[in-house]
């Protein structure tokens, strides 16, 4: 009966419509080429980075009495196994750990708790809290500790008083002020955005008729919270554990601030101080541990989300919810709300905002006020060296253009490559090319920020084959943050395209329309939406983005953030404070208008 | 897991025990002492090669293509000889670490009309970074280097390699001390000094040893970088445990204290107690240089901190209302920070490079444009022709080490290992 | 005008093998159903055809032209088969408009414009919704977006239609009035129609022809009256059928040219050699099925023949028109097709006629039909 009938049967003619197949079918091309580039753009970044902290350098060579370029295991043995691992590896390891699980826990619960509030209950004033709630994503963590600074600043490390002492005359204690609890709060009041938001995308997909049936059934409000709503979100809070891990991992900019005060350091302060010190090799060695502990656990969170990760599109029509009353605890729950956002949100932004009027930090008097920072000619020879107030300052606009390019260059780029991307997996689901693809983007989510822009700088400081030198060029700024916000970018393209069901697509096919055709006149117009938030996520992104690109930026590529930190560096509170409050105002505008013209969701393009 | 916690910390600290008196008792087994062997081997070397720059000048048939065109040896041109080479050039590159290097360029623009000055201000480890990269992919931009030689590397990497040139014109060195002009051509001095807030001592210094600075009283109240983040700072520790200083310091605290300094386990010599002991009084590290100024010298404050800063800071102080002074630490403030000179070697307009080195360094009589942006508080003239700026102590009358690069090339990764250690 | 052979095709999904060695010819002009249970690889058939899914082997052929050679991986793209396909979500563009939708081929073929706007009025207003045309489909009723995907799959006129479940999601009314407006498409076109459906009904109403699929298997191709009356196996006279076929279990054997069939409840049925299946020849006593329609079987109160099988009434569910009456033999149970309204108490004592002409045997072993019916 199987009889494979082969009368005209012929390898050459298979050969040629495979091939043909393949040429004519722009799908294949394009999976191809986003292959070859993937793997150009991160696998071989990985293993420069991996050689490379095996390879010896001329610094070194010195020491040890080596070849420049030999292979080595000096760099791994020193991090590892050396009388000085301790304070290389294993007390900045405990640090990086004890923060980041601190941060996450905290971050998550606040998170969590508030998206409840936000979703699910009565509460008054939603309108207003739910843009204060994610006012903290959009103001950079840095900023944020700056801001702490200026609330907390004690004796210890001198200068003008802080804030708190200023007003109250108590001086708070170093612990306080600095160190592991202040990086603790102010990382969480950062990073609880993430959990805000996929949480309470998770809370409002879930029809509230499962939360009444458990109130049917007799469940008391706080039965029927932890268990039946805690385990429906509970895949989207591990979504938001990952994030927030991996972000605190990596973070650089609180723990310079706020760390370096009590001698605190975590892996990726190391990593920057060696980075700066010209050690690559070791800042390559203790990027790959990062790399290693964000791998641990992503997977040690697959393996806990398991099959959960279904529940997460349990009566996805549920649009329905009636809010669950808070009683005679409103008032209260109201006020501490109220609270929270008074002293961790719009505090900080009035601080932010208050010192870039005065003359001299810390004083408070109206006499001080001014806008010099702003508008100054810098006739005031000894304010900033006579430099202008921004408005006027060349180097702010230069930062100013080159914060816009960026981020739209980088936002179209990765909007672009990540939806393709997301395309790709989407199309290619339980396929080898789609698997293979979401693979390679998931990687840059893995590598720290910083770690990330020093493998950049490495590699692409040298020409390649037919690509240039990129060092000190836009295009190497633009190419590492496109790289770094793969993951996002092309996991809000995948939830973006799972949405347009096959059937549209093939329907078109039947019609006649080719792959291009298909993608414009279906795919595009249907997935406007998710290119908006897509685009809205890195935008908001990249334009606070300091930890990326620091190694990377130089004086003619220099961004707001970085503008920011070299004023705060120098000393310049109230110039450097300007510059944030305009990357805010950017970031909050572009946020507003993409909100009323398209309908974008940052949460969703998180896509869980 | 706790128990295991508690087994992985006392393995640690045996080893790190073991590591500690392997490296006092100079034995062997471990990374550090396989160093200690080649700080020896390159000693020797160092004696049998090249000690200054002048030692480099090759005979005139030995020179290359481009140092005959240049003229690089040749030290005895004048400034109205080299313009006029340089305008046939028409233009002049320079790299500094300096922001001021723009008002040098603008000087020069103005002395010079027809060669054009194109300054680039970049930071230092982007300075190296980017001049090695175009020089080995054969890409000239780059005529002369403002930097620092902070750790000896650009002697021995670079002059000695022959892809950077000092160019010492004699007239002008007649000026300079000579070992200030051994390895490198100098352009002007920094220190890293000891500032303290004279609003809240009115008196004068509460401190004025180094050793001063390991009381119990200053525990917490001094504010530095942190060496490890830091090529400038790594190198200024590195110089406390060269021979000299640390026999000063053997001597500076009997005089403190009153007795024989006794070191710890793991210390070579004086220069090595003091940085543990000022480790040991776990002094604040700031983020920028600015910022220890900052702290130290804020008026207002009922309990300033003393803290060590760049010497340019001084300059701030009265631009930010601060209360900086300077202490005259004894027995020294540790090593100089020169600022220097380089020509990189295959460069396009080595005339105007060398016409541009000998406008920054003053020109024949000192008086150029192009040195005057530099000489500010906190930075001190090389040449014996040129003065101070006002309010300046004499450069002569403040205690500082001798900056061997040689001795720093080797030590710095030793001692900033020593300095990381301490953390633990 | 199409005919559309498939020879060999076998369909893989990884390790999964979907569809396996079918072979299947639907002629020009037919209404051809492929029908079995959900999973059997019947849409995956109807998607080779499209061009949609490339077969790992076989070969189609559209009027003798080859439009897949699996072995030289020769498949002609799925807008060159000259066919379209009506999806089961419909697969309408919610970004565009009725008229946007139904056009959209015509433009990438680069029809004219009036000609476009002939064509497409005029299959707008054959599916009877001319005036939605410049609506978007999620401003129509499941039932109009139905008929939208119909417009728009038959303005280009192809000669081979593919419906892929149409009618799954509209309700029970429209269902029926969607069946014969369809059929009276079938007729008006002339083209060639496949569909598809787990909808029995639906198959034996609107087909020429029935393709029944088990597991990827194509089983039995039939007009739907003989698949009806006739089901190849076991399995397929289990699947057709509502109320379902009556199975009794029994042994038989042949006596003389006859096949005679003794039921596990103490019955004996004889059958004629002349609707035995040709070639059929047991080697002693098999176990049999016999399969009783429950409309062949007539229920009396009281004895009439002395073949009569007496029973007792289980339930009795009246539906208007027809009443069902379950009923046991024994240990088997029975169930019964009255027309009308009939009264019956439970645990009555009823008599069943049986004819042995209008029933069907099964060999139990192989599963395969060995008599079959002959209805009148």
């Amino acid at each position: 009966m199987r009889k494979v009938t082969t009368e005209n049967y012929s390898k050459s003619k298979r050969l040629k419509n495979q091939i043909k197949a393949v040429v004519t079918n722009p799908y294949n091309l394009i999976v191809l080429v986003a292959i070859i580039l993937l793997a150009y753009l991160i696998l071989l970044p990985l293993l420069d980075m991996i050689t490379t902290s095996f390879t010896l350098s001329a610094k070194d060579a010195r020491r040890i009495h080596g070849d420049v370029g030999q292979f080595t295991l000096y760099y791994w043995q020193r991090l590892l196994a050396s009388n000085l691992s301790k304070s290389l590896l294993y007390i900045p390891l405990r640090n990086s750990l004890l923060i980041a699980c601190c941060v996450s826990f905290f971050a998550i619960l606040l998170g969590s708790v508030l998206a409840w509030l936000m979703v699910r209950t009565d509460l008054p004033f939603k309108g207003f809290f739910s843009t204060a709630v994610i006012i903290p994503y959009m103001i950079p963590s840095w900023c944020k500790s700056q801001a702490w600074i200026t609330m907390f600043k004690n004796e210890r490390i001198g200068g003008a008083m802080g804030f708190v002492q200023g007003v109250t005359g108590w001086a708070p204690p170093d612990w306080l002020a600095y160190g592991p609890i202040a990086i603790v709060i102010v990382l969480t009041l950062h990073y609880y955005a993430y959990a805000y938001l996929l949480v309470s995308a998770a809370l409002n997909s879930i029809n509230s008729e499962l939360e009444e049936m458990g109130g049917v059934l007799g469940a008391g409000k706080a039965t029927i919270l932890r268990r039946i709503t805690f385990p429906l979100v509970l895949p989207a809070m591990l979504s938001a554990v990952i994030l927030t891990f991996s972000k605190s991992i990596g973070t650089f900019g609180v723990i310079n601030f706020l760390g370096s005060k009590v001698n605190f350091s975590t892996l990726s302060s190391m990593l920057y101080s060696n980075s700066k010190s010209q050690n690559t090799q070791m800042a390559f060695a203790m990027a790959i541990i990062m790399i290693a502990i964000a791998s641990i656990t992503v997977f040690v969170n697959q393996q806990l989300i398991g099959k959960r990760k279904s529940y997460a599109t349990i009566g996805g029509k549920g649009g329905r919810s009636t809010p669950i009353s808070l009683g005679k605890h409103k008032p209260i729950i109201t006020g501490i709300l109220l609270i929270f956002f008074a002293v961790g949100v719009i505090m900080p932004l009035v601080i932010l905002v208050a010192e870039t009027f005065m003359l001299q930090e810390g004083n408070w008097s109206l006499s001080n006020m001014t806008l010099y920072y702003w508008i100054g000619d810098g006739s005031k020879k000894d304010i900033m060296e006579g430099l202008p107030g921004i408005f006027r300052n060349p180097s702010f606009l230069n930062a100013l253009k080159n914060s816009l390019v960026l981020t739209f260059t980088t936002a179209i780029f990765g909007t672009i490559f990540g939806q393709t991307a997301g395309y790709i997996c989407a199309k290619g689901r339980g396929k080898v090319h789609g698997g293979i693809v979401e693979q390679l983007v998931f990687i840059p989510y893995l590598v720290p920020s910083i770690a990330f822009g020093a493998i950049y700088l490495s590699m692409f400081s040298v020409s390649h084959g037919p690509i240039p030198s990129l060092y000190g060029t836009f295009a190497l700024v633009v190419l590492v943050s496109v790289v770094k916000h793969l993951p996002f970018a092309s996991r809000s393209g995948t939830s973006n395209m799972l949405q347009i069901s096959g059937e549209l697509e093939e329907a078109a096919t039947i019609e006649g329309a080719g792959f291009f055709k298909r993608f414009i006149s279906i795919v595009f117009p249907l997935a406007k939406g998710g290119f908006i938030s897509g685009f809205m996520l890195i935008f908001v992104s990249i334009m606070k983005e300091l930890d990326l690109i620091i190694l990377i930026i130089t004086p003619k590529t220099a961004t707001l953030p970085y503008l920011a930190f070299q004023y705060q560096n120098g000393n310049s509170t109230q110039a450097s404070n300007a510059v944030a409050v305009v990357m805010f105002s950017i970031v909050f505008l572009v946020y507003a208008l993409a909100n009323i013209f398209g309908d974008a969701d940052l949460a969703k393009s998180m896509g869980g | 897991m706790f128990t295991k916690r508690r087994l992985l910390a006392a393995l640690m600290a045996a080893s790190m025990l073991a590591s500690l008196t392997a490296c006092g008792g100079g034995d062997d087994g471990s990374a550090d002492t396989g160093s200690a062997d080649a700080s020896a081997d390159a000693g020797q070397t160092a004696d049998a090669g090249p000690q200054t720059v002048a030692d480099l000048k090759p005979a005139e048939a030995d020179m290359t293509e481009w140092e005959t065109a240049s003229g690089i040896w040749n030290w005895d041109e004048t400034e109205d000889e080299l313009y006029e080479k340089a305008k046939e050039e028409g233009k002049v590159v320079l790299y500094s670490i300096s922001s001021r290097c723009t008002k040098i360029a603008d000087a020069f623009n103005e002395a010079y009309p027809g060669v054009t000055c194109e300054p680039f201000d970049i930071s230092t480890n982007e300075l190296l970074e980017k001049v090695t990269r175009e020089y080995d992919a054969d890409i000239h931009t780059a005529d002369v280097v403002h930097i620092k030689d902070q750790d000896g590397s650009l002697w021995e990497e670079y002059v000695k390699e022959g892809i950077f040139y000092c160019y010492q014109p004699t007239d002008i060195m007649s000026h300079i001390d000579p070992e200030l002009y051994a390895t490198a051509t100098p352009l002007y001095i920094e220190l890293t000094q000891l500032f303290y807030n004279t609003e809240a001592n009115p008196d004068g210094s509460p401190v004025t040893s180094l050793w001063d600075l390991t009381k119990p009283e200053w525990k917490g109240r001094i504010t530095m970088q942190n060496p490890i983040d830091n090529l400038s700072w790594s190198s200024w520790i590195t110089g406390f445990t060269s021979e000299e200083t640390a026999a000063a310091l053997e001597a500076e605290y009997k005089e403190v204290f009153g007795e024989d300094l006794v070191l710890s386990d793991g210390c070579e010599n004086a220069g090595y107690e003091f940085l543990k002991r000022l480790h040991d009084n776990e002094p604040v590290f700031c983020s920028s240089s600015d910022e220890c100024a900052e702290s130290v010298g804020t008026k207002g404050q009922a309990n300033p901190p003393i803290g060590f800063s760049a010497s340019s800071k001084l300059r701030k102080n009265k631009d930010n209302d601060w209360a900086l002074c300077p202490v005259n630490l004894t027995p020294n403030t540790g090593i100089p920070a020169i600022n220097t000179l380089y020509i990189v070697e295959g460069c396009e307009h080595p005339y105007a490079a060398k016409l541009l080195t000998r406008f920054m360094m003053g020109g024949t009589d000192g008086q150029s444009k192009g040195y005057s942006p530099f000489n500010t508080l906190g930075g001190w003239p090389v040449r014996d022709d040129i003065e101070p700026a006002e309010g300046s102590t004499p450069y002569s009358e403040i205690n500082v080490a001798s900056f061997d690069p040689t001795f720093i090339y080797e030590n710095i990764g030793i001692v900033t290992d020593f300095w990381t250690m301490l953390g633990q | 005008m199409s005919k559309i052979e498939l020879k060999h095709i076998d369909k893989y999904y990884g390790k999964n093998h979907i569809l396996k060695d079918i072979n299947l010819t639907i002629e020009d002009g037919d209404f051809m159903t492929l029908l079995g249970p959900s999973g059997c690889g019947k849409t995956t058939t109807l998607r080779v055809v499209s061009g949609l899914e490339k077969p790992q082997n076989g070969f189609i052929y559209m009027n003798g032209k080859e439009i897949v050679n699996a072995a030289e991986a020769h498949f002609e793209p799925p807008a060159a088969r000259g066919l379209n396909l009506v999806f089961q979500s419909y697969a309408l563009w919610p970004h565009m408009t009725v008229y946007e939708n139904v056009a959209f081929g015509l433009k990438i073929k680069k029809t004219p414009k009036d000609e476009i706007d002939r064509r497409v009025a005029s299959a707008l207003d054959r599916m009877q919704i001319g005036q939605y045309a410049q609506r978007y489909p999620t401003e129509l009723s499941g039932g109009q977006q139905q008929r939208v995907a119909i417009a728009r799959a038959i303005v280009s006129e192809p000669s081979l239609l593919l419906f892929d479940e149409p009618l799954s999601n509209l309700d029970a009314k429209l269902r029926v009035d969607m069946r014969s407006e369809l059929k009276r498409l079938h007729k008006e076109t002339g083209s060639t129609i496949i569909y598809v459906t787990h909808d029995q009904i639906e198959a034996l109403t609107m087909s020429t022809k029935i393709a029944i699929f088990f597991e990827g298997v194509l089983v039995q191709v039939a007009p739907p009256l003989e698949l009806y009356n006739n089901p190849a196996d076991l399995r397929v006279a289990d699947f057709i059928g509502n109320p379902r076929i009556n199975f009794i279990d029994g042994k038989g054997k042949l006596d003389g040219k006859d096949l005679v069939v003794k039921t596990v409840d103490g019955e004996t049925f004889r059958f004629a050699s002349e609707n035995l299946v040709e070639g059929f020849r047991p080697s002693g006593e098999f176990d049999a099925v016999i399969g009783v329609r429950p409309e062949q079987v007539t229920i009396h109160r009281t004895r009439k023949h002395d073949t009569d099988v007496a029973a007792k009434v289980y339930t009795v569910m009246p539906a208007g028109s027809e009443t069902i009456v379950d009923v046991m033999v024994g240990k088997t149970r029975i169930t019964i097709k009255e027309l009308g309204i009939t009264h019956y108490e439970h645990d009555d004592i009823v008599y069943l006629e049986l004819n042995p002409q209008k029933m069907n045997v099964f060999d139990k072993a192989s599963k395969k039909l060995v008599k079959y019916a002959v209805v009148d």
